[in-house]
């Protein structure tokens, strides 16, 4: 019908479109196939990996904000064993990118679990060093430069996916995160995680998340994750994936103008399943109409 | 899917009941289970909201909800008119048939406030496989509307009002252990308040009768990816977190940790 490529090439991974569901809305695909062909997406970043199987936090767990909602799930999942025996040959039977993300409550969990990963067929490995909502770990590993360098470097070393840093948007100098995951040896970066938030019924004087503080996605957060995506790709050399309350193809494509050559969507699917393949869809119209024949057309075309 | 609002009355202050047309749809839709509905276009509400279906017009392609006005969502389905469409995801959960033995013939509803609904689409569902007895109840006689519904598909309907005002006074759980007290039926299901299923989890395992519960709890997604909805289900002497929407809504009473 056109001669559109909307082929990505992140790290030598190749991706038939920019469009991948973002870790934590979308399970490990299955919930999804019902609503819409997962050949059609360019990745999957699957629900949160540890080590050990996790139970996560007590409910309730979503607290609707104004144009947002806060989550404070605590990566519950079944691990990472069960992952690799369970999750992965489903997966795999379709034609799209898996990208495996993985958290941990120490050092030596996430080098183990990572080494246990790249013993097996994933496409990337996503280091989700910025999960609000654990106690130990998670966002206290994505804090500083020196936090993110240390970790980075540790996994890399049983790591020979191409390795992407999630980076946490709860950080002094996003700038300087993102330096820190480059010199460490990341293959790309991608960024925002959620914002720490919380929610409080005036009514009972309680917090309405079970574990009190959660993390903020959704539209109410595009524009703090469009300005970080911004600051990142101006840094670092390596591909960055953008992310943060994108719900339509325009948002999508802010992102890659901001620098970023490819998005996730993670909210959007909470509210409509087949989000990711209308987002497709308009990236594709948007091309048609601005005459562009690839992404590189797109990604960091800003103009400012 | 799209479904077309038939109707959507008043029929107590700040509930309304409504009929969306789902064509075929209707007819595979089982009691317990729930529509996940967009509460219009804009970001504010963002979520859907669930709502369970308390009644099917199979033949005319009609289900009914029956929902309180609570926030943005809900006042924004109060504002809808005949017509309107509404983007939908259904039927979603597991539903009572899913869970209960296939040969019931005689199960007690016992449900309380306005979470009586999936109850209604059981007794609906159910009144010509098996005896019903409805035992609900209400704050005071107001609700009246809320209950008369059961009255057709049920054998018997006892209420129990807080205030006295209609049936007996008091709570519908003590009505409850009254009439088990009397006899005892192949299974009971239930439906309200967490503090009230807690109530008749206790009571039903002093009775040994088996009960079936459909849980309430804040959603995401609505089709069991997010894990926001979950709650705590023993098995073995362990206890994991599961799906309220995908797992469940309905769980058996017994394996529900109430303790939260």
């Amino acid at each position: 019908m056109n001669d559109i490529n909307m082929c990505v090439d992140i790290c030598g991974v190749k991706l038939k479109n920019p469009v991948i569901a973002a870790s934590g809305t979308f399970a490990f695909g299955r919930e999804y196939s019902r609503y819409l062909d997962l050949n059609k997406l360019g990745g999957i970043s699957v629900k949160g990996l540890t080590l050990y199987p996790k139970e996560g936090n007590p409910p309730p767990r979503i607290a609707e904000t104004a144009a947002g909602i806060l989550n404070s799930v605590g990566l519950q999942n079944p691990g990472v064993d069960a992952f690799i025996s369970n999750e992965l040959p489903y997966l795999k039977q379709f034609d799209t990118v898996v990208i495996a993300n993985l958290a941990g409550n120490s050092r030596d969990e996430y080098c183990v679990a990572a080494d246990k990963l790249d013993k097996v067929d994933i496409d990337m490995l996503e280091l989700n060093i910025s999960c609000p909502n654990v106690k130990e770990g998670g966002l206290s590993f994505g804090a500083t430069p020196e936090s993110v360098y240390d970790i980075t470097r540790q996994v890399r070393n049983y790591c020979h996916h191409p390795l992407v840093v999630k980076l946490s948007p709860n950080v002094g100098n996003i700038k300087d995160v993102a330096s820190a995951a480059q010199n460490a040896g990341a293959d790309a970066l991608s960024l925002i995680n959620t914002l720490l938030g919380m929610a409080i019924d005036s009514h009972t004087r309680k917090p309405i998340l079970g574990n009190v503080t959660g993390g903020l996605s959704g539209p109410a957060i595009k524009p703090v994750a469009l300005y970080m995506v911004w600051q990142a790709a101006q840094t670092v050399d390596i591909p960055v994936i953008g992310m943060g309350g994108i719900m339509n193809g325009n948002d999508a494509i802010e992102f890659m103008l901001a620098g970023a050559v490819a998005v996730q969507v993670g909210t959007a699917n909470l509210i409509e399943p087949t989000a990711t393949v209308r987002i497709i869809d308009d990236i594709e119209r948007y091309m048609l109409d601005n005459g562009l024949k690839t992404i590189k057309d797109i990604t960091g075309g800003l103009i400012c | 899917m799209t479904g077309i609002v038939y109707s959507n009355d008043l029929i107590l202050p700040s509930i309304y009941k409504m009929g969306i047309q789902l064509g075929d749809t209707a007819e595979s839709i089982l009691a317990g289970q729930f529509v996940h509905v967009r509460c219009g276009q804009s970001y504010d509400p963002l979520l859907r909201r669930p709502i369970s279906v308390c009644q099917a017009d199979v033949e005319n392609g009609i289900i009914y909800i029956t929902y309180q006005v609570k926030g943005k969502g809900t006042q924004w389905l109060a504002e809808q008119v005949r017509g309107a469409k509404l983007d939908i995801l259904c039927p979603l959960g597991n539903s009572f048939e899913a869970v209960m033995p296939a040969d019931i013939k005689e199960m007690w509803l016992v449900g309380g406030g306005i979470g009586v609904f999936p109850l209604q689409l059981l007794a609906q569902q159910y009144n010509d496989k098996a005896d019903i007895v409805s035992i609900l109840g209400f704050r005071s006689d107001e609700f009246k509307p809320l209950w008369q519904p059961f009255e057709q598909y049920s054998k018997r309907v006892i209420i129990a009002t807080e205030d006295g005002s209609y049936g007996y006074k008091g709570l519908v759980t003590d009505e409850l252990a009254l009439a088990l007290r009397a006899h005892k039926p192949q299974i009971i299901a239930g439906c309200g308040p967490s503090k009230m299923l807690k109530s008749l989890a206790y009571i039903a395992e002093q009775y040994d009768v088996p009960c079936i519960v459909s849980l309430e709890e804040r959603m995401g997604c609505g089709i069991g990816a997010c894990l926001v909805c979950n709650c705590k289900i023993k098995s073995d002497g362990e206890w994991h977190y599961r799906r309220v929407c995908a797992d469940g809504p309905v769980f058996w009473s017994h394996e529900v940790s109430f303790d939260e």
